[in-house]
């Protein structure tokens, strides 16, 4: 990518009410971003919103011509705030050049240093901002995540779990707040590795939330590990956002360990986002009665493994059982509207569970015929990420 | 005065002619008789005297010795009967010798002098044509049964009175004559049009029969595994006339031919009980019979409930299901048993049968363990087609489906292919192509190979497994017609294998 390209970037990345799906669907019909910043076309222009109209309806033609199978999330006032956006270039330009001398690392869903493991996703975020590194791609990840206000149980057990994976060469990744989140961290980083743990910001990488943590966040830059965010520098920390960047959590670990988590708690929803992204997850068992316990029972009822001894889940990693995504999307692909996560595990794959699903009642599921079940299944039997529970009925391997 | 004649005795699947010696001469009125005989063959002293008594002979106050040999192979039955008859009738001087020269006599006499049939003549036929007899004398009820044999007279014999006047009289020898062989289809009241859905469990079916392999059905209690197996038969190839000949001789040896009856035409279904031991599948007896895998030779033979056999019996298959016949000692003597067959198996997954249905199934993990325990790995590695059964929904049940002559014609023509492919070798089905020359037999593509690579590194346990993979691809490319084997085929092999270690194994922590 060139210095245009990258600016448009920048200027892209910082479009008001765009995220993730919406900039992937806009570069996947109009290309690159300088070749948007050009069609879009200079701002403040008196016919602003008959300019509007005819862009938005050049991109619902675009998107006709290249048959997109899946629906716009573009909206026509979008359409207006990217306009009205074109007058802040200037603007922008000058705050990445700060930023930028700042330390603060610009990478697009374009550039080699991209991870890998996001490139699947439905929803994988344009650009990451990030200081220090980001995770290595061949090293194993998982995430430890869990309730901000955690027991003492929580806390020392999440730390145990991240540091004895550390110490086997784990990656740990978390979103650096209360409670699980930090004492995963702290874990990690008590072994002294190098780039031990990766903190993942629902705020821009330059503020620190909750700011208690700054020491930890210096702590994690010092031991060569990483702060990155999806949102650019200068995003104040907000509520709806904390969800959006848990997915970045799940997506870039094989495994997702969850310590303690309440019922309908956000912990649940990475879960279950990680559980849509084909990961597997480990859910720490408490004692019944235990409200902070609850969402953890749940998910070990609902099939996830039962998380006691940190040996399970390097044997889980080592056995290459989980979703590598191993080959390195080429530019015109990461240009491509789809790519879900789905396409990695096939269709099959999403349906299993940790109970037990028969030929039978994965091809009524699918619409596949039971041959075509076998198929799909084949690679991930070999793979071992499934097992043949009894003859016909196939589970999740539970590691 | 003195006479020869022979007769045939049975040693497991082999019979060997038998010369019977007798010698009339003066001294206390007696018969005797010798030559390693059991008690039953003793007892033809009294059995053969009453019998000419009542057909009007009278035998004179001599003394008797009636020797059978050679005298140091062990003879059981009643078959020497009518032999030791023409013998005393010869040394009487009753009858010219020249007719018994180079006839066998095997028959059992009954007091008022008729003859009853004996097991085995169809053996005895081959053995006393291959030692240059002219003719054989059974009971009317085995004639039709010998005269499937070519190169020898087989001529029935009523009654001991009726010998004696064949002997007497050429002209009375009229041979029986064989029906000609046909091939057309036995009229079947069972067909896989009766059974419905099934679609998976009747293409698995199809592909084991089309090359003999091993089939294991596993599934839920009542969904129709019986059914299917009972209709295996229906689509299996057509038995040639050898084949027939062979079956037909086991059974004649195991004495399991219907009375008057002669070659069996279509292809055997055992389906011995689960309480059946390991002599009953092998073969027992002093000199011994063939057991049910005999039995099953050329066809098969359906173990339903197969935890529930016993676990001697079911290791007992073991040896014969890889070397396609059996070899038992019995006080020193081998003797060898076809056991070329395929066997068909059928189990539920646990004991109440609903497993992995965890709504319905109330066993523990535990209990299905120990259930599926009872079969062992390497019987089930045997187990080349593994197929699972589900209860058929209620939409399906009507739905007919494809006619056995429809499925049979398909599995006749993929016979057809294997025979050109064996031409000049003994191997006819894929399913007993051995391990040597599978490289030969079952070329694969590129990526087939691969694949095979990778199941062979991470799901397969044994290179036993593996070979019955490749044989079942061959198969299934037969089926299709291709000459190389691809991806595909292995894949679909992949799937007919038996269920993971995941709970097979029988140890605790799965």
């Amino acid at each position: 990518m060139d210095e245009k390209e990258r600016e448009a970037a920048w200027w892209l990345g910082e479009a008001p009410g765009w995220g993730a799906v919406k900039l992937r669907q806009l570069t996947g019909l109009w290309g690159m971003p300088a070749r948007v910043r050009e069609i879009v076309g200079p701002a403040g222009q008196g016919t602003r919103n008959r300019r509007v109209s005819v862009l938005y309806e050049e991109l619902l033609a675009s998107a006709e011509r290249s048959e997109l199978k899946e629906r716009i999330a573009i909206t026509e006032g979008d359409m207006e705030r990217l306009v009205q956006h074109g007058k802040r270039e200037e603007l922008c330009r000058d705050r990445q050049r700060r930023w930028q001398e700042a330390g603060v690392r610009f990478v697009t869903v374009w550039d080699a240093a991209y991870p890998r493991r996001l490139l699947p996703l439905y929803d994988r975020p344009f650009a990451l901002y990030v200081r220090g590194r980001l995770p290595q791609e061949d090293r194993p990840t998982a995430a430890v995540i869990g309730a901000r206000a955690c027991s003492g149980y929580g806390s020392s057990q999440g730390q145990r779990f991240a540091m004895e994976l550390a110490a086997a060469g784990v990656q740990i990744v978390s979103g650096l707040a209360e409670g699980v989140d930090s004492e995963g961290h702290w874990g990690a980083l008590k072994t002294g590795l190098p780039g031990a743990t990766y903190a993942v910001f629902g705020c821009g990488v330059d503020r620190c939330y909750p700011r208690e943590h700054e020491k930890l966040a210096g702590r994690i830059l010092e031991n060569g590990g990483g702060l990155l965010s999806e949102f650019p520098p200068g995003t104040a920390p907000c509520a709806r956002n904390f969800p959006i960047r848990n997915r970045i959590i799940s997506g870039l670990s094989d495994c997702i360990l969850v310590m303690e988590a309440r019922k309908r708690s956000g912990s649940l929803i990475t879960v279950d986002q990680a559980l849509e992204q084909g990961k597997e997850v480990f859910a720490l068992p408490g004692r019944v009665g235990d409200r902070l316990s609850e969402g953890c029972h749940q998910l070990i009822q609902n099939g996830a493994a039962l998380l006691t001894d940190s040996g399970e889940v390097l044997e889980f990693l080592s056995s290459g059982r989980f979703a590598h995504s191993s080959s390195r999307a080429s530019e015109e692909d990461a240009g491509e509207a789809s790519g879900s996560s789905d396409r990695l595990m096939g269709q099959v794959y999403p349906f299993l569970d940790y109970q037990g699903r028969t030929v039978r009642e994965l091809a009524e599921l699918t619409g596949l015929t039971p041959a075509q079940v076998h198929a799909e299944l084949l690679p991930h039997l070999i793979g071992g990420r499934i097992l043949e529970k009894a003859k016909g009925c196939y589970v999740r391997n539970p590691g | 005065m003195y006479s020869k004649v022979y007769s045939a005795a049975l040693a497991g699947m082999d019979s060997f002619l038998v010369q019977v010696e007798t010698d009339v001469s003066d001294g206390l009125p007696h018969v005797e008789m010798v030559g390693a005989l059991s008690p039953e063959t003793r007892e033809a002293r009294e059995r053969v005297r009453t019998a000419l008594k009542n057909a009007g002979i009278r035998i004179p106050p001599k003394r008797i010795t009636i020797s059978l040999s050679p005298a140091g192979r062990r003879k059981e039955g009643a078959g020497f009967d009518l032999a030791v008859a023409a013998g005393i009738l010869l040394a009487l001087g009753l009858a010219p010798g020249e007719r018994a020269a180079d006839a066998v006599i095997a028959g059992e006499v009954c007091l008022d002098g008729t003859v009853r049939g004996i097991r085995g003549v169809m053996a005895m036929a081959c053995q006393a044509r291959d030692a240059g007899m002219r003719r054989l004398f059974v009971a009317r009820e085995n004639a039709m049964e010998g005269a499937v044999i070519e190169g020898i007279q087989v001529i029935p014999v009523d009654s001991v009175a009726g010998l004696l006047a064949m002997l007497r009289d050429e002209a009375l020898c009229v041979p029986a004559v064989s029906p000609p062989w046909t091939e057309e289809d036995l009229p079947e009241t069972v067909d896989f049009c009766q059974i419905g859905g099934q679609a998976d469990l009747k293409r698995a079916a199809e592909v084991a029969c089309a090359g003999m392999h091993n089939l294991l059905m596993v599934g839920v209690a009542g969904a129709g595994k019986s059914m299917v197996a009972k209709r295996i038969p229906t689509i299996l190839p057509r038995l040639s006339k050898e084949e027939s000949i062979a079956v037909s001789t086991i059974y004649s040896i195991g004495g399991y031919l219907p009375a008057g009856g002669s070659l069996i035409r279509s292809r055997p279904f055992r389906s011995p009980h689960h309480t059946v031991t390991a002599a009953g599948l092998a073969g027992g007896g002093r000199i011994p019979r063939p057991g049910e895998i005999s039995l099953a030779h050329g066809g098969v033979l359906f173990l339903d409930e197969l935890p529930e056999f016993r676990v001697e019996a079911l290791e007992t298959l073991r040896q014969p299901m890889e070397d396609r016949k059996l070899v038992l000692v019995r006080a020193g003597v081998s003797y060898e048993f076809p056991a070329d067959c395929m066997v068909v198996a059928a189990m539920n997954p646990c004991r109440c049968g609903f497993y992995p249905d965890r709504n319905r199934c109330r066993c523990t993990e535990t209990e299905v363990r120990r259930y599926l325990g009872r079969i062992s790995r390497p019987f089930l590695d045997r187990m080349d087609i593994c197929a699972e059964v589900e209860k058929a929904s209620y939409g399906e049940l009507g739905e007919g489906g494809e006619t056995s002559a429809q499925i049979r014609r398909r599995v006749e023509r993929t016979a057809q292919i294997q025979k050109e492919r064996f031409r000049g070798t003994r191997i006819r089905f894929n399913g007993r192509i051995p391990a040597s020359l599978l490289e030969r037999y079952c070329p694969l593509t590129p990526r087939a190979e691969e694949l095979l690579r990778q199941v062979y590194e991470r799901l397969v346990t044994s290179t036993r497994g593996l070979h019955s993979l490749r044989r079942v691809a061959r198969t299934i490319a037969d089926l299709e017609g291709r000459e190389i084997i691809g991806y595909e085929q292995i894949s679909e092999a992949v799937f007919y294998r038996g269920p993971g270690e995941y709970l097979w194994g029988g140890e605790q922590d799965g």
